[in-house]
């Protein structure tokens, strides 16, 4: 044992640990969108991602993946990422030039001063690749490790430029220049002030060239997964709400109809869910507001909404397995079980049922239980009303939208130009 | 005052002193004792710390559950915390968890042991006192004290006492001839001797600190908390600082003092708790003056427990885990805690006794009138209920006994869910033992119950005992899919790879949290099974000196019996999948040259084989299709035995 003498610590009262008790912004702390995601949100919307609501981003990425090729096989040796984020930066200003933004507006400002840095190319800047990519991935359009077209896809590619070969080896030249200067560019300069280079591109994004090539890779191979992409076009996109949308498409398909039959096999589950991750959101919230509440003390508040929030756990848990998706619905439905089974444990529940969704992101749960009483690290202050919450539910403004936006806005466009 | 790690004065900042007093600030042994414990808080933050990391590479991502427990592996760490707070269960984290009990009182001490060598083997033990729970609101929120000293002479009999103390409850509830859960009991007593090597030393004179501990002890006769603050000694003037108050009559009593000042907790709307009832009337305690006197801002809770006194010239500081209650200072009353205390001598007790402001009675609520910031104690479990998996019997053992003076009802325990019994009367010294098909951890326990007609319930840890690693889940679970893919391109491999590979578990093979769905079970690809197993007899041939029955390595056989057994079984296709598996095994191992380890290895497969033949007899004889192939309506047993034969003839074909 050390004999050197060493004086006692005074002790000391302590101040609030603010490393240990730092809380980032969470996005999504009950992991709602992994609940629907993968499961029922893909039964009728198969492939296209939420953020995916213009048919002109699809065209970009295919564009930009075929110059990567060409790249490629004339031997240079581009770093990918740098490459990307170049002829992003510079299809985006082509497409506001022309049309309007893909994506990032925010990010692209006035595209007479946007500049871009190819050693940005590690940064998604502009989301356009970040938001499409996956999208073209699951339609087949370009291969599983998003690293090339599928071949079907670079022939169209070929098909579009037809008659600009010579242009295109222009506009390798010109990005190759750039790539290696590594220097900041500003597209409307470098690229696009060149007649034959918007030439080039306004002949590759014609839509009429790709509305019939892309709606099935898109929207879906199966005729009730396209039908509804229409009924997302004309009633969804029109209506004021997801309650009012579900709502609408119901009446207007039919019992007779097989391809209808498919669709409403599927949309009131939709309706189940939503109506109870929006309970399970906003009880969540609700609970923000509980900081240092006893749980018990809490579940006797809930009593006033025992009623609805039972009900929609239990219709919540009829959603039939094939729609169920990822380990994070089965989650849920736990969380709807003892709701439904054992009301006391509500709360335990919820908060249990958060900890498991930061869990994996590497982040400490907002909410914890200590001793029997709710531990709120950011806790939210003023009223929150839980009879609000049944009257929001009820409303049918709810939180996510199942792909519909995407699927709505996606078939417009292809609808204009696939006649 | 000691400023702490960035600056701040924080429980964490005691805890990483300690710490740094080891060899790159890894110590051996680490006990933590605690009221209230959360287990997510812990696992998250403290634990990291303890396993080398900086409190501010813990912000951001997460350190992953295999490598906590890889370092966890030469550092044992032992959690004692009062059993009546239901603590959630711990993670699959190699650290001793055990909730204690009192039938009349609260397992409420704060205190860390740390123990090991610096970095030139030189040993230290050093412990910490404080008022703060384990918990997020302890170590993060609350205003709490914190005070901790280099083991020294002087604290080695009340170390003792506290360790023997927990030592009692190990042995009361994992009982003799167990393994439990990270040797705990090893742990307290690595701690122990490191305690008691610090008694032999000389003691420092100028040391001025000891170690105050509170614990249950047979009679009436032993010194109450209270007298031992004060020492015996007669103080002019003594300055309590509580969140919780009772007895203070009785309490002035004990302490002596002609003036006792007195700081109780503020909460956000400004109002002090204190029972305004205990100022006036009986109880003792009269010639004391009392004063209330405040000193807090309404930003956070206050949990702080400090005594100051002075008298004569001197001055005492004592602070810790004891609020101003009967229960925690006094030796009389029915309830009686375990308290740990810092106890300072003649030091500088500015910071303690300065800044107070009278307290006006407008600013005083009764506690009964006031919603407190802090939720109070949980109430007390009217008895007294340890269950304890054994890993070895697949049985669960429930021990039970009602608390004296208590009168429960309808009492059930639910474990894991489908099990249920009534515990309707003492199971104390004869257990309820409960065999279970399932080999699989469950973390708790729920005793229901009615008392004074109220339905109540309590959850509880459930204890390990002769649990594998793999069985607590310490190592990662194999996964048979990913062992056999891995042995199918063992061909293909350089060595510096296999050498990778062999050296330990290989993370690639396992699945990340260990769980995997029944579904995933049905499409079992029997032809890459055999190629599998064809590669890997190829792989023994060429290497001759590769043990297959090690546990580790792309060669261990045993991985590969970890992976089948740890698969469910529940479906035919399931107990074929297994038992082909098996007989592969057995096959292998039956090739390779005898020695102890093939026996041992052969034999543990034997019993599974021949349960699970029977069952694929008994399937073979029932399938219906296998009738309709035969086109025989008279299949008999012997015809399966012959038909399961010649299969496994066909099938054990190499090439």
């Amino acid at each position: 044992m050390n004999a050197t003498p060493s004086r006692a610590e005074t002790p000391w009262f302590t101040d609030r640990d603010q490393l240990l008790s730092m809380v980032g912004s969470v996005r999504d702390p009950m992991g709602r969108q992994g609940v629907w995601r993968s499961g029922i949100g893909r039964a009728l919307v198969p492939r296209l991602a939420s953020g995916v609501t213009r048919l002109d981003g699809i065209i970009a990425l295919l564009f930009i993946y075929h110059v990567v090729r060409r790249a490629r096989q004339a031997g240079k040796g581009w770093s990918v990422s740098a490459t990307f984020r170049l002829l992003e930066g510079c299809l985006e200003c082509y497409l506001q030039l022309r049309d309007g933004p893909v994506y990032g507006i925010q990010a692209l400002g006035d595209p007479a001063s946007f500049t871009i840095r190819p050693k940005d190319g590690r940064i998604a800047c502009n989301g356009l690749s970040q938001y499409y990519r996956g999208t073209c991935r699951r339609a087949g359009l370009i291969t599983q490790d998003l690293l090339d077209l599928e071949e079907e896809t670079h022939a169209w590619c070929v098909e579009a430029i037809e008659g600009q070969e010579r242009t295109i080896v222009g506009l390798l030249e010109s990005v190759g220049d750039v790539l290696e200067s590594n220097a900041s560019v500003r597209p409307l300069d470098a690229f696009l002030s060149k007649p034959p280079t918007l030439d080039l591109l306004d002949q590759f994004f014609r839509h009429s060239f790709w509305a019939p090539r892309l709606k099935e890779p898109l929207l879906g191979s199966h005729t009730h997964e396209l039908r509804f992409a229409e009924l997302c076009a004309d009633i969804h996109l029109a209506s004021p709400n997801l309650k009012a949308s579900l709502d609408s498409i119901m009446q207007a398909t039919s019992d007779r109809n097989e391809t209808d039959v498919s669709i409403r096999s599927v949309v009131p589950h939709i309706e189940r869910c939503e109506r109870f991750i929006c309970w399970t959101v906003w009880l969540f919230g609700w609970l923000q507001h509980c900081d240092r509440m006893r749980i018990d003390k809490a579940t006797v508040q809930l009593e006033v909404v025992k009623d609805e929030l039972a009900s929609a756990a239990l219709s919540f848990l009829v959603i039939p397995p094939d729609l169920q998706g990822t380990d994070r619905f089965r989650a849920l439905a736990g969380v709807a079980g003892t709701i439904v089974n054992d009301f006391p444990s509500t709360v335990r529940s919820l908060v249990e049922y958060h900890s498991r969704v930061m869990a994996p992101r590497g982040l400490e749960p907002l909410m914890l239980i200590e001793a029997g009483a709710l531990v709120v690290r950011q806790p939210e202050y003023g009223p929150y009303d839980l009879g609000q919450i049944t009257s929001d539910v009820e409303s049918g403004e709810w939180l996510d939208d199942y792909y519909m936006v995407a699927a709505g806005q996606i078939f417009r466009q292809i609808r204009e130009h696939d006649k | 005052m000691t400023v702490g790690a960035e600056g701040r004065l924080t429980v964490r900042s005691a805890l990483e002193q300690m710490l740094s007093l080891f060899g790159d600030r890894l110590p051996s042994e680490v006990l933590f004792t605690t009221f209230t414990f959360s287990p997510r808080f812990f696992e998250g933050n403290v634990l990291p710390l303890c396993c080398g990391y900086k409190a501010n590479e813990l912000k951001g991502y997460a350190v992953s559950r295999q490598t906590l427990n890889q370092t966890l592996e030469g550092l044992q760490i032992a959690v004692f915390c009062d059993r009546s707070t239901q603590p959630e269960h711990k993670d699959r984290l190699r650290y001793g968890l055990l909730p204690v009990g009192l039938s009349a009182g609260r397992f409420h001490a704060k205190v860390i042991l740390v123990h090991g060598r610096d970095s030139e083997d030189v040993e230290h033990l050093a412990v910490s006192v404080s008022s703060a729970n384990l918990s997020f609101s302890g170590w993060c929120l609350n205003r709490e004290v914190v005070g901790w000293a280099k083991a020294s002479p002087q604290h080695a009999p009340e170390l003792v006492r506290l360790l023997d103390w927990l030592r009692e409850r190990a042995d009361e509830a994992f009982g003799e001839g167990t393994r439990e859960d990270c040797a705990l009991r090893h742990t307290l007593e690595a701690l122990r001797e490191g305690t008691v090597r610090a008694a032999l030393e000389e003691p420092d004179r100028r040391r001025n600190c000891s170690v105050l501990v509170s614990v249950p002890q047979g009679g009436d006769s032993h010194p109450s908390l209270a007298d031992r603050v004060s020492d015996g000694r007669r103080w002019e003037d003594v300055t309590v600082y509580s969140p919780y108050w009772q007895g203070v009559r009785e309490i002035a009593a004990a302490f002596g003092a002609p003036k006792m000042t007195l700081v109780p907790t503020v909460d956000s709307a400004g109002q002090h708790s204190f029972p305004k009832g205990s100022l006036c009337g009986a109880g003792g305690g009269q010639g004391t003056s009392i004063a209330l006197r405040k000193r807090w801002e309404t930003d956070r809770f206050t949990h702080a427990k400090a005594y100051v006194l002075a008298g004569g010239g001197q001055t005492r500081l004592c602070i810790g885990s004891a609020n101003c209650t009967g229960p925690a200072l006094l030796s009389g009353g029915w309830l009686r805690n375990v308290e740990a205390m810092l106890a300072y001598d003649n030091v500088e007790t500015g910071p303690f006794a300065d800044s107070l402001v009278p307290l006006s009675l407008e600013d005083i609520v009764d506690p009964e009138f006031v919603q407190t910031d802090e939720p109070g104690p949980p109430p007390l479990p009217p008895f007294e209920v340890i269950v304890v998996f054994d890993w070895d019997m697949s049985t669960f053992t429930c021990r039970y006994r009602v608390a004296p003076h208590r009168h429960p009802e309808h009492v059930r325990i639910y474990i894991g869910g489908p099990l249920e019994r009534a515990l309707d009367k003492d199971h104390w010294e004869a257990p309820l033992s409960i065999q279970t098909e399932a080999r699989r951890w469950v973390g708790s326990f729920t005793v229901c119950y009615t008392e004074g007609g109220e339905e109540m319930s309590y959850r509880g840890h459930i204890l390990q005992v002769n649990g594998s690693d793999l069985d607590l889940g310490y190592v990662a679970r194999p996964v048979l899919d990913r062992l056999i893919d891995e042995l199918r391109s063992l061909g293909t491999w350089d060595k510096a790879e296999l050498a990778r590979r062999n050296q330990s578990e290989e993370h690639l093979v396992f699945s990340p949290e260990g769980d995997m769905e029944d579904g995933e079970l049905e499409d079992f690809d029997f032809f890459a099974m055999y190629q599998a197993f064809h590669n890997l007899r190829a792989h023994l041939a060429e290497n001759p000196t590769l043990n297959c029955f090690s546990q580790y390595g792309v060669h261990s056989l045993q991985r590969i019996l970890n992976a089948v057994t740890l698969e469910s079984s529940q479906t035919p296709r399931a107990r074929i999948r297994r038992y082909m598996v098996l007989l592969e095994l057995q096959r292998l191992a039956a090739s390779r040259p005898r020695s102890d380890e093939r026996t041992a290895f052969l034999q543990a497969l034997e019993g599974d084989i021949s349960e699970l033949r029977r069952d694929i007899q008994e399937l073979l004889v029932s399938s219906t299709s296998l009738h309709a192939a035969l086109k025989s309506q008279r299949y008999s047993r012997g015809a399966a035995r012959a038909f399961e034969r010649w299969f496994l003839k066909e099938a054990g074909k190499d090439g």
